[in-house]
């Protein structure tokens, strides 16, 4: 036999007893090196190098004990029987020391791999305690910023910890959960239930716990929710404490009960809100249903809000929805809050029609009715506009809207009215905003401008001095003269604005001429006119001698004050002082004794009375009577509006001194 | 949400015998603890454990051979336990030095044992994470730093298949790591039978109910039906020594004593 054919042998026998994971050819060659070192230790090197030989046996992965007892078979037969070995005397000694080289690699082989053991422990533990720590950290950050409320309880029910978010859902100060008994958390009725599935949990009974249930707000009101529940074990796999998640499903309850409640309700007072109300008037009015709708403003609402506060404010809003709905009773219709101080109710014709008038009278004396808070008896007015009968082809809005204009032209007027919304009266309202929301734009293009007129005197015909009003170049509506003018800035914010530059224009346009400008009441209250006037003479070079402003008499007989002290300090800077709209009240009179006045003018509404006069009708004896007693007292009269010579003469020959209008310019 | 907490990472266990550290016992491996050496010895008074783990082993080895042949130069070995004698990487780096490996154990000290081994390697990397969360797995940076799932894949499951229970469903597991591969990847698989031994089976189960891994043996239809949607190369899925042998004297007169079928599949 030579030492291939042995080596083949001994791979053969090793290869079944353990694996190397290289290639059989490789093995056997290795094998036969060994093999060599071997015969030589037989034939002279004595059996000592046979321990290098074991050494290398083990090292090339026949490491396992069985290997040194397959080899030394294997040998034993087969290292006698090879041609080249002709002695076999030192067989036993050269075994001896191949299993002694083994031993000693194997030896250290296990004390290294036990060290690597220990090594890869210490690793592995560290990386477990970072990933623990992370692991902590990642599940710390989901707590506290989890939007789920999650609380940690041990077997007994004790909140171990609890999330943020439970106690916001919950109505719970932060941190204030915890020791407190999960089982309060439960809704009573649940309680008994949760907790005997929380047992089996724990028990093994169950592997989760997944349902929809009720909690118990702080507040003692009901809270749904969906509640999934796990068990948290300790090391040694024993359950320890209760993982719950709880999800706010109050919103989906609700979305089930009645759709969408939140988005289509007013959440003070429970009614629909404006966007449910358009909704169901849309589909009355879809389906050719005859109906009427009834805006509401409250009257006054504000005193009760700001003069007791927004409590008794909020008490008096849900009484009063509470009392609407109560009226509308079986009725088919709907009551809604629209806005702040705003309701509406759109009621179903019965057969027969529906007085109107009736409903609105019915309103105002179901809310008068006083409600009490805090012992004080509060009690609501409503302004209420109607649209009977709308077309079906109305659009809601648009409906709400001409109701919102006919709420507001009434409440001008006083309170506790009610009106039908007249469509051709309302298209002209709505005209009318539409071009006074776009003044501001006319102003800033141009488009508004002077009108200056002669202030005459009517008995020589002189121009004493030039009215100057404002006027606006419309571009799609032509001129609009300055009655229109005035009229559009009543509903305006800016009549106090663009009165100051009509004030500074007209100064610099006079040109050493006597100027006369009206004023509106509410520039004539404005704290800072005395400024201005003071502003525009300086700039003009106009003498405050031939500045002559017009202030409305209503604007001084009852303001606060302002007016008044605007007026003294005008007076005093020389400024002559016009009472306009003069005429209608004896309360006009008041005025001229009480203030520093020196000329008035007659109001347009007057002149307008006297254009064909009557001498024995009772207005214009009056007039008649009224003029010269103003004359009297040294105070000049101007007439307005004189289209006529007739006028002009009728008006000299009461007394009045001075006239503008057509018949001067 | 699971039962049992877990976010939280299960601690070394170095009482608990666990499979890595028997098959690396079994192997002639130092790198175990006495509870493992004891659980090993259990095994062998049932089973011919010590051959089962080599011959086993050696499939691995022969099975990466064929799939390097194939053209195969990236691989994913999941369940790769302690890194011992024939580990994949030294077997591919040995054949193509450009060829990478991805190890994946859930055993923290064979995870730990395994990134101390490969340190030093660029082509090789482990990742710790379950078999059983294949689309964790492959989009892990690690994974994906080396392998390139748009090209064929080698992915083996040697020894493993025997710890998923039917309860976790290994064929839609298989199937979710075969939906996710390139045409032309291969899978490797070996795993624990009860044909051949079906009494010495049952007491292994009974053993390894008393490890961190207990054991889950199959038929050889069960078996097969792992490799749905592959097509399996020749020999098909035969006890271990019958695949590819390397000398026809290896297989010996009792393959079926290795208890392991195993098989090589192409995905089409």
């Amino acid at each position: 036999m030579d030492r291939a054919e042995l080596a083949i042998r001994w791979a053969a026998a090793l290869t079944q007893v353990a694996y190397v994971a290289r290639d059989r050819d490789v093995i056997e060659r290795e094998l036969a090196d060994l093999l060599g070192a071997l015969v030589a230790c037989l034939r002279a090197d004595g059996p000592d190098e046979a321990t290098g030989v074991g050494r290398a046996l083990a090292e090339s992965g026949f490491h396992q004990p069985v290997c040194v007892r397959v080899s030394i078979d294997v040998l034993s037969s087969g290292l006698p029987r090879l041609t080249e070995v002709d002695d076999a005397t030192r067989l036993p000694g050269v075994l001896a020391a191949l299993a002694a080289g083994f031993a000693d690699a194997t030896r250290r082989r296990l004390f290294a791999e036990q060290q690597d053991l220990r090594d890869a422990l210490v690793h592995a533990r560290n990386t477990v305690e970072r990933d623990l720590r992370a692991s902590e950290a990642r599940f710390g950050e989901v707590f506290t910023t989890s939007a789920l409320g999650m609380v940690i309880s041990d077997l007994g029910g004790g909140v171990a910890r609890a999330n943020e978010a439970l106690e916001e859902m919950l109505g719970y100060k932060p941190g204030t959960l915890f020791r407190k008994r999960l089982d309060d958390l439960f809704h009573p009725q649940d309680r008994a239930y949760l907790r005997t599935r929380y047992d089996e949990l724990a028990d093994g009974v169950g592997h989760q716990l997944d349902e929809r249930t009720r909690f118990l707000r702080a507040d003692g009101e009901t809270q749904w929710v969906r509640v999934a529940v796990s068990v948290l074990r300790d090391r040694d796999d024993l359950p320890d404490h209760h993982v719950t998640m709880v999800q706010d499903i109050s919103d989906l309850h609700l979305l089930e009960h009645h759709i969408s409640h939140q988005g289509t309700h007013d959440p003070l007072t429970g009614l629909p809100n404006r966007q449910a109300f358009v909704g169901r008037l849309e589909e009355a009015l879809g389906t050719g249903q005859e109906v009427s709708v009834l805006h509401l403003g409250l009257d006054d609402f504000a005193v009760t809000n700001d003069g007791i506060g927004r409590a008794a404010g909020d008490h008096l809003l849900r009484e009063v929805a509470a009392r609407l709905t109560q009226l509308l009773g079986e009725q088919p219709g709907i009551v809604a809050r629209l806005a702040g101080d705003e309701f509406a109710m759109m009621l179903e014709h019965p057969p027969g029609g529906l007085d109107v008038g009736g409903v609105a009278t019915e309103i105002n004396d179901v809310l008068s009715e006083p409600t009490y808070v805090d012992g004080q008896g509060i009690a609501a007015w409503a302004t209420i506009a109607v649209v009977s009968l709308p077309s079906a082809d109305t659009k809601p809005d648009e409906l709400l809207r001409a109701t919102d204009i006919a709420l507001r032209k009434l409440k001008q007027r006083g309170r506790r009215q009610w009106c039908v919304v007249d469509p051709v009266q309302n298209q002209l309202y709505r005209e009318q905003y539409r071009l006074a929301a776009t003044i501001p734009g006319a102003w800033e293009n141009g488009e508004l401008g002077l009108e200056l007129r002669p202030v005459v005197a009517l008995a020589e015909r002189t121009v004493v001095a030039t009215e100057a009003l404002l006027r606006w170049e419309h571009p799609e509506y032509g001129v609009l003269g300055p009655q229109r003018c005035a009229e559009l800035l009543l509903d305006t914010g800016l009549s106090v604005l663009l009165g100051h530059w009509v004030l500074g224009q007209a100064a610099a346009a006079v040109e050493g001429s006597a100027l006369y400008l009206e004023l509106s009441a509410e520039q004539v209250a404005d704290p800072d006119l005395v400024m201005q006037v003071r502003r525009v003479l300086g700039e003009s070079g106009l003498d405050a001698d031939r500045l002559e402003l017009g202030m409305p008499v209503c604007s001084l007989s009852i303001g606060d004050g302002v007016a008044e002290d605007n007026l003294g300090v005008l007076v005093d800077l020389g400024v002559r002082t016009v009472l306009t709209d003069f005429g209608h009240t004896r309360g006009d009179l008041a005025c001229l004794e009480d203030l520093p006045i020196h000329s008035v003018r007659m109001s347009g509404a007057v002149v307008s009375r006297v254009v064909r006069p009557d001498p024995a009708a009772l207005f214009t004896r009056s007039v008649a009577g009224l003029v010269p007693m103003v004359r009297e007292v040294g105070i000049s009269v101007l007439v307005p509006g004189i289209s006529t010579e007739e006028q002009a003469k009728w008006w000299m020959g009461v007394g009045a001194d001075l006239g503008t209008g057509p018949l001067f310019s | 949400m699971t039962e049992s907490s877990s976010w939280v990472p299960e601690g070394v266990n170095t009482e608990l015998p666990s499979a890595a550290r028997v098959y690396d016992y079994l192997l002639g491996g130092g790198h175990n603890f006495p509870g493992d050496r004891a659980l090993a010895e259990e095994l062998v008074r049932l089973l011919p454990a010590r051959d089962m783990s080599r011959l086993n082993r050696a499939f691995l080895r022969r099975a990466v051979l064929h799939l390097l042949d194939a053209g195969i130069t990236q691989f994913l070995d999941l369940g790769s336990g302690i890194p011992t004698v024939g580990n994949v990487h030294e077997i591919a780096l040995a054949a193509d030095p450009t060829a990478r490996v991805v190890y994946v154990d859930y055993e923290p000290v064979a995870v730990a044992h395994s990134e101390m081994l490969l340190r030093e390697v660029p082509n090789a990397d482990v990742l710790r994470a379950d078999m059983r969360e294949p689309e964790k797995i492959l989009r892990a940076p690690r994974v994906r730093e080396l392998i390139d799932l748009s090209a064929p894949l080698g992915l083996l499951m040697v020894g493993v298949a025997q710890f998923i229970p039917d309860d976790d469903d290994p064929w839609a597991l298989v199937a979710r790591y075969r939906d996710a591969l390139a045409p032309g990847s291969h899978l490797a698989l070996s795993a624990f039978t009860w044909d051949n031994a079906p009494e010495g089976m049952a007491g292994a189960v009974e053993v390894f109910r008393h490890s961190q891994d207990p054991i889950f043996p199959r038929t050889h239809q069960e078996i097969l039906r792992l490799f749905d949607g592959f097509e399996l190369v020749e020999p098909g899925l035969v006890y271990t020594p019958l695949w590819r042998p390397e000398r026809a004297e290896d297989v010996g007169d009792n393959a079926a004593r290795s208890n392991l079928y195993a098989g090589v599949a192409r995905k089409t």
